[in-house]
């Protein structure tokens, strides 16, 4: 068995809410799934640094990100994990260029002005935005969006890359190809994953391995041919119930 | 953009009231154009009380504006913040001035720091004494006016998206740098225009200066003063000076339509 | 037709009517504002008064009610020239009662007068705060104050301020006028915020009427150079209000003439108008 790139738990518990979870990342791309409210985001946005009151051990290729038991934490602008949110989170006052070169910015103020714009624009050109490099965010159409964020989210070369409902804001049409682009892009990326979805089209084509979350606990983890012969709850029956498979 | 309905029809009486209202609010400056002549403008331009005045307010009022952005901009960040019964009630607490007549915050302002005041003795230990000076008219400004800043900045504030500033902050920018490149840009339409309101609710403080800092030309007397000033001498002067502070009105308005236009524009592509 | 129908249309006219009712009474109400309405009754006689005269004209007001308990009087109080600019835009008054006579004049000279009498008369007085009493002696001692407040020029207690200061400097030299102008913090609108303020000891020291610092024991009255000494008149004037000349502010306006309203002015610490 290969070792894993991250293992992540957390015990959580707000009024009537409770969430307790541990997932590790053994394969490139890991899916999550699960209803609307199952607290998906919540784990993404504790993974990024978000925390709220609750018990969480991280750890992230080898070292320890944040664990509630040594009290260690590392400060979410020292981690190098790659957060693009649902709606992609672009900053709307700046260009693309500007988007993407933020993080190189923060992390590498001595980086020579030079090289900072050469890798900017191999960047964009990676995600095949380099025409639109100089162009306003909200100008951009829901793929551009999608992928610069992801070449923003990539520019820091994070340990750990976690998509949240990529293809929530794209319309139906077009999903398809703007799929296979994503899917191009995370294999080039060549970096551990975890994607929140809940459309079945993107785990099949993206994600290697599938945990479900269901009321705040995970109800079945495995590959998704498994958890289709297998399901463990109605969800997941529902969900593996689709004319792809 | 599409409003809640397409048509908004009235009814007869209901245009009626609304004319009516419409008449009411825009006769005075209608008047005021209307009954003012260009001698009367002459004369009241190349009066000595006037230019001391829109000095001293010019400068009173912008010196104020940048001590409420400064200030404000913080606590404004802060009350943006999720519902906690603390943020209730500091915000609740910072509409006061808005609910309280401006002369009532005057007589507290001397309570507060007159000489007979709460602070006085300590203040007039180091030296410092506050009433009848620029000092006076420029915290009786702030005080009146904070408030439509830093109402008008939180709710510009709670509109910037938690998400993208966690990006921000996991692209490796420490909170600081994440709220001034991204939380501060992304609200700038909002702040500005609560900006623009607190200003002109500046230019036009009477009641706590009147009591607070007095009337002095050149040192406590501005626009507003001197035109009650000028009242009690001159109406033709009155009307000219209140002319003069309308204009300036007008112009911070406009500035106001065109800033509301931008960001409709760059929200709406 | 049928019931509710009726009712409906019942309903709608009635909600018309409402509205029209309400906007009458708006109308009515403004209209009430702008013009007095004409009571035959009780038509009260409108005051416009100095308000270096507050105490004593409510004083005044208490006396001729209990003479004549048929009229109703409604007081008004500001600086002098606050007043008169107010009856110069159609204020509806019967009396105006006045500190200076510049103000008085300028009515009469507009016609809007119909007698004027002086019923008494006041005196100027430099006033400091009462922590100051021991200090001030003389004249050089007024240097020490730190804030010297004074009505507005076109205030009349600002006026007879400037006066005062002329004759001032002719006793004291420019030198000492000037040091002492440079002290002056402020230009109040009328005499009773002058008074506040040195009593609240935000400002050391301001000129009033000798009446306004008369028992009080927070101010201390500055004993003036003899040549710098003014005494002021009080002015009350009958004004001309349409065609009608009212009665009832006649009475009043002898009243404030006749003994027992003399005896009040005096109680007050007015001095006769026929003194010297």
């Amino acid at each position: 068995m290969k070792s894993s790139h991250w293992r992540f738990s957390t015990q959580l518990s707000q009024g009537d809410y409770r969430l307790s979870v541990t997932m590790e990342g053994r394969h490139r791309v890991t899916a999550l799934i699960g209803p609307n409210g199952s607290g998906k985001t919540t784990i993404l946005r504790a993974m990024a640094g978000m925390t709220k009151n609750g018990c969480i051990e991280f750890e992230l290729q080898g070292g320890t990100i944040e664990s509630t038991a040594t009290k260690t934490t590392t400060p979410i602008h020292e981690r190098r994990i790659g957060y693009m949110p649902q709606g992609y989170g672009l900053f709307p006052s700046m260009t693309a260029r500007q988007n993407v070169a933020f993080g190189l910015d923060a992390r590498y103020p001595k980086l020579p002005r030079a090289q900072r714009t050469d890798r900017v624009t191999e960047l964009l050109r990676a995600v095949d935005c380099e025409q639109q490099a100089a162009r306003a965010v909200q100008r951009l159409s829901g793929g551009e969006k999608q992928r610069v964020a992801l070449a923003r989210a990539l520019a820091i070369e994070p340990q750990l890359l976690l998509l949240d409902e990529p293809m929530a804001a794209m319309d139906v049409a077009s999903r398809t190809s703007i799929r296979l682009v994503l899917k191009q892009m995370i294999d080039t990326a060549n970096c551990p994953t975890l994607l929140v979805s809940h459309d079945l089209r993107d785990v099949a084509a993206l994600a290697d391995y599938v945990y479900v979350l269901e009321n705040g606990a995970i109800t079945q983890a495995g590959r998704l041919d498994e958890l289709a012969r297998q399901p463990c709850s109605a969800f997941i029956a529902e969900f593996c119930q689709s004319p792809v498979l | 953009m599409t409003g809640r309905f397409q048509h908004n029809p009235l009814t007869k009486t209901g245009l009626a009231a609304a004319i009516t209202l419409l008449f009411l609010l825009l006769l005075p400056v209608l008047a005021l154009v209307l009954t003012s002549s260009v001698d009367a403008v002459k004369a009241g331009v190349s009066n000595t009380l006037l230019m001391p005045a829109l000095t001293l307010t010019l400068k009173t009022s912008l010196l104020s504006l940048v001590i409420i952005v400064v200030l404000g901009t913080p606590l404004a960040w802060w009350l943006s913040g999720p519902a906690k019964p603390c943020r209730t009630v500091v915000s609740t607490l910072i509409q006061l001035p808005i609910v309280i007549p401006p002369a009532v915050m005057g007589i507290g302002l001397l309570q507060a720091f007159g000489r007979g005041g709460l602070f006085g003795p300590s203040l007039t230990e180091i030296g410092l004494s506050i009433p009848f000076t620029g000092t006076a008219v420029v915290i009786a400004q702030v005080v009146v006016s904070a408030p439509f800043y830093i109402q008008a900045a939180t709710n510009s504030f709670r509109g910037v998206d938690s998400d993208m500033m966690l990006v921000a902050r996991t692209l490796g920018a420490s909170p600081r740098r994440a709220f001034f490149l991204v939380a501060l840009p992304a609200a700038r339409p909002g702040l500005v225009i609560g900006a623009a309101l607190a200003w002109s609710r500046a230019l036009g403080e009477f009641g706590a200066t009147l009591l607070f800092a007095g009337n002095l030309a050149g040192v406590t007397q501005t626009m507003p003063l001197a035109i009650f000033s000028a009242f009690e001498s001159d109406s033709q002067l009155a009307v000219v000076f209140s002319l003069i502070l309308a204009a300036l009105g007008i112009i911070i308005l406009s500035f106001l339509l065109m800033v509301t236009r931008l960001r409709n524009q760059t929200r709406s592509t | 037709m049928n019931v509710l129908v009726k009712t409906k249309m019942l309903k709608r006219r009635l909600s018309k009517l409402c509205v029209a009712v309400e906007l009458s009474v708006c109308i009515g109400f403004m209209v009430g504002c702008a013009k007095e309405t004409k009571n035959a009754d009780v038509t009260p006689i409108s005051l416009l008064i100095a308000s270096s005269m507050t105490d004593v004209f409510r004083a005044l007001e208490v006396g001729f009610l209990a003479q004549e308990p048929n009229h109703k009087l409604r007081l008004s109080f500001g600086g002098s020239q606050a007043l008169r600019t107010q009856i110069e835009h159609g204020a509806q008054a019967d009396i105006f009662v006045s500190a200076n006579t510049e103000h008085m004049d300028a009515l009469e000279a507009q016609k809007r007068l119909k007698t004027v009498t002086q019923f008494a008369k006041n005196q100027v007085v430099l006033v400091t705060h009462a922590k100051h009493k021991n200090t001030m002696k003389s004249h050089q001692d007024l240097l020490k104050i730190e804030r010297l407040i004074l009505g507005a020029k076109d205030v009349p207690i600002g006026a007879y301020a400037r006066v005062i200061f002329d004759q001032l400097e002719r006793i004291y030299g420019d030198g000492f006028i000037s040091a002492l102008r440079s002290r002056i913090v402020s230009h109040e609108h009328n005499v009773r915020v002058v008074r506040t303020k040195i009593e609240m000891d935000e400002a050391d020291a301001g000129f009033v009427y000798r009446t306004d610092a008369m028992n009080r024991p927070k101010l201390n009255v500055f004993a003036l150079p003899p040549g710098s000494q003014i005494s002021t008149p009080c002015l009350i004037g009958l004004l001309n209000r349409g065609h009608s000349i009212n009665e009832s502010a006649q009475r009043f306006y002898n009243y404030v003439l006749s003994e027992s309203g003399q005896a009040i002015l005096k109680a007050h610490h007015f001095l006769p108008a026929g003194d010297p």
